[in-house]
């Protein structure tokens, strides 16, 4: 029998705030979106995003390391010092020369790498800055945590798109489970930039682009037309559990493992409803083999099953989310409650670690992320919302799955359970 | 790790894993056996820069990919879709199944994928950048852009053969690929599939030549690693996949293995972003670990193929890191870096060097390092100037190190 790996502690930087906001946001359905403000020297137009706030990364990082770091990086650092911190764990001597991290982007530190490319245009490969180009790296974020807090085990970083997030838990539990390290941090990370919003918006995929009206975010509506950028990271402390017991710690969930679906699709788009109803199945089978359990055979009183859906707030995506997740719950749709993050949140590749954030939160204190912006439920959700009328769940969150459908189809879905 | 990792009996031995398939692009050749033969006749590919205008560069050399078709195999749609990155791994990732003759279809969703790569198709990003910074194009269109996230070569993959298991892209800079070969070991071993197409791509860039040549890291002749005069790393491009296969699914269908792949070793130096530790500690780290794990004595060890970049400080704390693990044992050791012959291939490299190193243990000869003129006496290993030698090898190690500090070390075995 496979020891378990336990979550330990929570660290999140948000367009909600940090982890006390980022909780008390997502149950009351606050959004973190808002206006931004024209940027000198940058061709996009304001439009609405949900940048992080209420966090300062000074407050976590020393200044000589913080002065050379990228905004990507700050995120992941204070995320995981957060962490850390909340998981009451000090990492050194032995313990740090095994802990690792795994965090997951789907386009890293996007904004300088713009800088980098617009001042190699504008000046010539002669004036290229020395000083920005080692932090292009995708894997930036987690070398500066090695220098930060010393860790010397495994450091890797995974690029997954839209399900960037729930690949690097997936990957954090094997790297785990294989026996590279007993104390891992895991998340994730994505920011807004200039760019990345110029494509979105000349590709038509942010709202109002899909098909006019308002400018908003609001998964499983309707009335959606497209989704809104978001950015933040969030990282889980993962153990052992005999790591974290033989410590005394406060066990908020288990991550009891996750399973992988391809859902037949073009490489470069979403799989089609179709696509998305066929498929379910194969990951309601391996969810089943680690444990997932029907609310009705379960004997300690109950909870529901929770499920934090990638649906962004696009035609396309919700609809997907909405025939799999039929299919995936099968008996237990009436039974489940379905939210997603990205009305408050906007959307970026690795919202499936501040949906872990979340579901860590939802088991350990029995409420759930409500979905504030929902007006008019899209009649393909056979299962019920978590909206703002949805009362706290009596017996509480038992389990929780974190649902990913990435460009390209394949699918991951990631199982907490309460420990 | 005192623990017994997962996929590990109790008498400490690992579910065998081994190697079924080898498919490679790279500036040397664009399959394997042509790869072999330019290897072993230590042949160097760094070249004038062709792919862009390098103008303005300090360096204006590496070793490129020329001459590659479209492949006519390849679904039409995909023909004007694919990056030039995602061309390479398409070809490296065909001729290891067909090397294999692993049938994918018998059980898709048993067969995973995972990738190393750091720019994946960031040329024609740039290029739709800059036309839009000119004034040349009023907005950005979907083809360009459509290799830009990493994740799309494992998908295209996926799409193309079959493949219905895991996928995942890892971006750990130069070690991303060495990563990619040891988290599908991983994969093999926890039981989550029987087979992985398991390697790395990538392609040149401005971002990533500009970047080097700011750093002043890249040398104005093709590279020396190990050499007293060395003077820095030559970029490359290309691609190479690998079929890993559990040795009981190998057995059962009749295929035959080119090697084992033993245990892979990571660790992180926490020291500097490029700088590589003074001492070497997280390169040595790695190697411990990947021995340990693999449960292979340094004195079995016959060759290392190093991460040897032909930079002043890599080689110098790689060689030192190697003495710190092997003892006396490192005068036994050969070492050598196969970037002499065909650049530093970034992402690919971890795949490409390990591939190296299989064949290496398959065909009996130690690869050179091609313009070893005077081995720096500070590093006193044999660094196998210049021509190949045969070789009786039993085990290799592949190591690859990466920005960010992050270090793998992997370790294959005859079969």
């Amino acid at each position: 029998m496979r020891e378990a790996i336990v979550v330990t502690g929570v660290g999140v930087v948000s367009p909600l705030g940090p982890l006390p906001a980022f909780w008390s946001g997502l149950c009351a359905g606050t959004s973190g979106i808002s206006r931004s403000t024209p940027q000198d020297g940058v061709l996009t137009e304001p439009g609405l995003e949900a940048r992080v706030r209420d966090w300062q990364a000074r407050d976590h990082i020393r200044s000589a390391l913080l002065r050379r770091m990228d905004h990507t990086s700050r995120m992941v650092v204070s995320a995981c010092r957060m962490a850390l911190t909340d998981a009451a764990l000090v990492l050194e001597g032995a313990r740090a020369e095994d802990a690792g991290i795994v965090v997951g982007t789907a386009f890293g530190n996007l904004s300088e790498s713009e800088d980098f490319l617009r001042g190699l245009f504008a000046k010539g490969p002669g004036l290229a800055n020395p000083l920005t180009f080692p932090n292009l790296v995708m894997n930036a974020p987690t070398g500066y945590v090695a220098i930060d807090l010393g860790i010397r085990g495994p450091n890797l970083t995974v690029v997954r798109g839209e399900a960037s997030g729930e690949a690097a838990l997936a990957l954090a539990f094997d790297t785990i489970a294989a026996g590279h390290a007993d104390v891992l941090l895991a998340g994730g990370v994505d920011e807004l930039t200039p760019v990345a919003r110029d494509v979105y918006v000349d590709l038509a995929l942010l709202s109002p682009g899909e098909n006019g009206g308002e400018e908003w975010s609001s998964p499983f509506d309707r009335g959606r037309n497209g989704y809104v950028m978001g950015e933040g990271a969030a990282m889980l402390v993962l153990e052992l559990a005999s790591h974290a017991e033989s410590r005394g710690a406060r066990i908020y969930a288990e991550l009891a493992g996750y399973a992988t679906e391809n859902i037949p699709a073009s490489p470069h788009d979403w799989p089609t409803v179709a696509a998305g109803a066929a498929s379910g199945r194969a990951t309601a089978e391996q969810l089943t083999a680690l444990g997932m359990r029907p609310v009705a055979d379960r004997d300690d009183g109950g909870g529901i099953t929770l499920v934090v859906s990638c649906a962004n707030s696009t035609r396309r995506l919700d609809a997907v989310e909405a025939a799999r997740l039929t299919t995936l719950l099968g008996m237990e749709a009436r039974r489940a409650l379905v939210t997603s993050l990205k009305g408050s949140i906007g959307e970026l590749g690795a919202a499936g670690a501040l949906g872990a954030a979340a579901a860590v939160q939802a088991i350990a204190t029995g409420d759930v992320p409500r979905l504030g912006a929902l007006r008019h439920p899209d009649p393909a959700c056979t299962f019920p919302l978590a909206t703002r009328s949805t009362p706290k769940p009596t017996g509480g969150v038992a389990e929780v799955l974190l649902s990913a459908t990435p460009r390209g189809g394949g699918a991951i879905t990631v199982l907490l359970r309460r420990p | 790790m005192n623990r017994v990792p997962a996929g590990h009996t109790t008498a400490g031995a690992a579910v065998p894993v081994v190697v079924t398939g080898l498919g490679t692009v790279n500036a040397l050749a664009h399959a394997t056996a042509a790869f072999t033969t330019a290897l072993r006749a230590g042949t160097c590919a760094i070249g004038p820069v062709t792919g862009f205008d390098a103008m303005g560069y300090r360096s204006r050399i590496a070793a490129e990919v020329k001459d590659l078709a479209i492949p006519t195999w390849l679904p039409s749609p995909l023909r004007r879709r694919a990056s030039r990155s995602d061309l390479f791994a398409l070809i490296a990732a065909r001729e290891a199944l067909a090397d294999s003759r692993l049938d994918v279809a018998a059980a898709p969703t048993r067969v995973g994928i995972i990738l190393g790569a750091t720019t994946a198709g960031m040329m024609s990003g740039e290029t739709a950048l800059f036309e839009r910074l000119e004034g040349t194009r009023r907005r950005y269109t979907k083809t360009p852009l459509l290799g830009m996230p990493m994740a799309t070569s494992a998908d295209i993959l996926a799409t193309v053969f079959g493949c219905e298991g895991p996928r995942l892209v890892l971006s750990t800079a130069c070690s991303s690929s060495a990563t990619a070969l040891g988290v599908a070991l991983d994969w093999i071993r926890l039981g989550r599939v029987d087979a992985v197409l398991a390697g790395g791509t990538e392609s040149m860039c401005r971002t990533i030549f500009a970047g080097f040549n700011a750093l002043h890291a890249l040398a104005l002749e093709p590279c020396r690693p190990f050499d007293r005069r060395r003077a820095g790393l030559s970029l490359g491009e290309g691609a190479a996949v690998l079929v890993l296969e559990s040795a009981e699914h190998a057995a059962r269908r009749g295929a035959s293995a080119h090697a084992t792949i033993l245990g892979y070793g990571m660790s992180a130096d926490g020291h500097h972003l490029t700088a590589p530790h003074p001492e070497g500690v997280g390169a040595a780290l790695a190697m411990r670990r990947a021995l340990a794990r693999s449960g292979v004595a340094p004195a079995d060890v016959g060759y290392i193929n190093a991460h040897g970049t032909g930079t002043p400080l890599n080689d110098g704390i790689e060689a030192s890191a190697i003495r710190q693990v092997f003892g006396p044992a490192a005068d036994r050791v050969a070492v050598s870096s196969t970037k002499s012959a065909l650049g530093h291939t970034l992402g690919a490299a971890g795949a490409i060097e390990g591939l190296t190193t299989i064949l290496a243990l398959r065909d009996g000869f130690l690869p050179p390092t091609v313009n070893l003129e005077e081995p720096d006496p500070a590093c006193a290993l044999d660094f196998v100037p210049r021509t190949s030698r045969p070789a009786d090898l039993h085990y290799a190690l592949s190591n690859s190190y990466g920005f960010g500090g992050n270090n793998t070390t992997v370790v294959f075995g005859r079969a």
